[in-house]
Parts: C-alpha cells; structure tokens; sequence
C-alpha cells in the first residue's frame, strides 16, 4: 500500500517538470527506474500512475518502469557480481561481505514527448 | 522524442531526513529506528531497556502507530518524553514518513536527550525502504514469527545496522529454530550483528545494553 504515496510523489515531480519545461498534453511515456531491491511492485505503481494522472497534466502519460536488477561488490575479492536470488554471498569467494551497489533506485529519467504539431515548422525541415 | 531529466523520487523527504539527522547529531543526540512486525516486541524491548539503563541513555521516543497511543502509555510510565505519531485512525501509512519524525521533534525536549527511538509502525517491509533521519536501523524479529522471515523480507535485513532476536524463550514452543534463522540473517547480509534476547526473562538484554552503550560512544560501566 505504500505504493500510493510514492506514486503521488512520482506523480508530483513529473507533472512539475512537465510544466516547466511547457510539455502539457504532449507527454506520452513517463520513464522510471526501479531496483529490484526496493519494496515497491512495478504494476501496482502502473495502477496508481493511472488513476492519480487524471486531473494532471500527465493524463495522457504512460509510466513505463524499467527494472533494475541487484548488483553488489565483493568486500573482501572485489568481484562485481548480478544477484536474482539470495544469498547474496560472494560466488567468487563465497565471502558474505558484500556491498549492493545497485537495485535501490526509484528515478525519474527520462520522458517521450510528442513534436510540437503546431507553429512554424520550417527550423525541423531540410535536415535530411 | 525522449528527454532525459533524471530525478530522485525520494529527493525531497531525503533533504528532509538530513534535516532531522543536523538537528539531532550536534546535540549528541543517537537516533534508532526500530522496526518489525506487529508484536515483534519493539515496545516491550524499549520498556526493559528503559528499566535497566535510562539513566545513561537519557532518553526519548517517538512512537508510531497507525492508530491508538496504548504503546506510548506504556513508556510515558518511565517518565521518558514520548511523542505519538498516529498515521490514520482507519489505516493510514505503513510506516513513519520523515514528516512525522520532522514535526514530532518540536514536541521534544532536545536538549536533556541523549538518545532518540523511533518505534516504527509495526510492519517489516515499508519502514525498511524509508530514511527517517535515523542514525541506525535496527530491525526487531521475533523468533515466534519464524526463522524463514528474512529471507521473505529482505530489504530491512539489508538496511538494518543490527538484527535484535526478541522472545527467544518461546524456541521451545513455536518450532522455530535460532540456528537457521541465523543462517538466513547472513544468506541477506553476513555482516550484520545479531543480538538474541527475551524481554520476558532478561536473558541476553546486557548484549543488547552493550550494544547501544558501543553505539552511542560510551566506556563500559
């Protein structure tokens, strides 16, 4: 359930951003990277996404969620390692000392964004 | 097109726990987040912490609940300052948001604390993914609730700075073996400390006293 306040944060930044940057009724995707090491599931932020977009000027967007998979270093070998499962032990070494070094993200990174279809087009022609 | 605009969708309440971390560490002040399940024994922990050591801990706590403020009745009894911090009548968060933590520290007295607890909601998986402004988390489990659960919940394993193994007493009674259990804190994290106690009994509480007189920089006696 907590899925519900991250994604009105989520919800929040992006339609800030969108306003700044004067892309209302042109955004299509809202792209977000999520570890797989963090609590909150994919889908339930999807579903959140689609309803608190609707009075926004995102309501036309798609949040689309890439996942992040875990990945830690070694403590004691160094060995940079992808982990799908527990434990996370060293397979290299088998030594418990490991850092994650990836899969606790929760970013905004990019959005799709429509051309404008209005006004003067001439600077977009002729560049083959 | 797409635009790349890369952000932290934890940006904000992150400032803010930095905030709550300024405010308390140059008053001295060490600041645990506890967290666990529903009747892991979180407030039972606190009560024979506070009989045993509240003179040298000084300290205070903000206590969240989703609903009620039995569990700050209960420590209000040891004359130490508590702060509730209700989330809902009705089911409101799952966890304390650094908001809470932010607003309760208006309501304690700063200056005559040497250490804060937060008891978090009670919940083993959401307070694990937010950063309150604590200096430490530390995760409370009861051997009653079984020794697979790290494994089934592992980001708190994973954050938590140590592991404390409540009701150890009831091994006898609910099947649960402290072995495996062992095993399967360091199948999530092998560098983890655990401490195993009983709130009931006293039985390994001077561990965990040891441990918080190490975190908070004080010699032994």
């Amino acid at each position: 359930m907590h899925e519900l306040s991250v994604t009105e944060e989520i919800v929040a930044q992006a339609a800030a951003e969108v306003e700044r940057r004067g892309w209302k009724g042109r955004v299509r995707f809202v792209h977000l990277r999520l570890g797989a090491l963090t609590t909150f599931v994919p889908q339930s932020l999807v579903f959140y996404f689609d309803i608190l977009k609707k009075d926004t000027c995102l309501k036309d967007a798609t949040l689309l969620v890439e996942e992040v998979a875990v990945r830690g270093k070694c403590g004691a070998c160094g060995a940079v390692v992808a982990f799908e499962e527990l434990p996370f032990l060293c397979p290299a070494c088998g030594c418990p000392e490991v850092e994650i070094t990836q899969g606790r993200e929760l970013e905004l990174t990019s959005f799709t964004v429509d051309e404008e279809t209005h006004g003067d087009k001439s600077s977009q022609t002729g560049d083959g | 097109m797409e635009i790349k605009v890369v952000k932290q969708v934890m940006a904000e309440s992150a400032a803010l726990a930095e905030k709550v971390r300024a405010t308390l560490r140059p008053r001295g002040i060490t600041t645990f987040n506890l967290i666990g399940a529903p009747g892991a024994g979180k407030t039972s922990l606190l009560e024979r912490t506070f009989a045993a050591a509240q003179d040298w801990l000084r300290p205070a706590v903000i206590e969240g609940d989703i609903a009620t403020t039995a569990d700050a009745e209960r420590l209000a009894l040891f004359g130490v300052p508590v702060v509730q911090a209700n989330t809902g009548p009705f089911g409101g968060d799952c966890h304390l948001g650094v908001h809470f933590i932010w607003a309760a520290l208006a309501d304690l007295p700063l200056d005559a604390i040497r250490t804060l607890f937060i008891e978090n909601v009670g919940n083993l998986v959401c307070p694990a993914e937010f950063d309150v402004g604590e200096d430490q988390k530390v995760a409370v489990l009861s051997l009653a609730e079984g020794d697979d659960k790290p494994l089934k919940y592992p980001l708190l394993f994973r954050e938590a700075a140590v592991v404390v193994v409540t009701k150890i007493d009831l091994a006898p009674y609910v099947g649960a073996d402290l072995a495996r259990l062992r095993n399967n804190v360091a199948a999530v994290n092998g560098a983890i400390p655990i401490i195993e106690l009983s709130a009931a009994t006293g039985e390994g509480l001077e561990l965990w006293l040891g441990y918080l007189r190490e975190a908070l920089n004080l010699s032994a006696g």
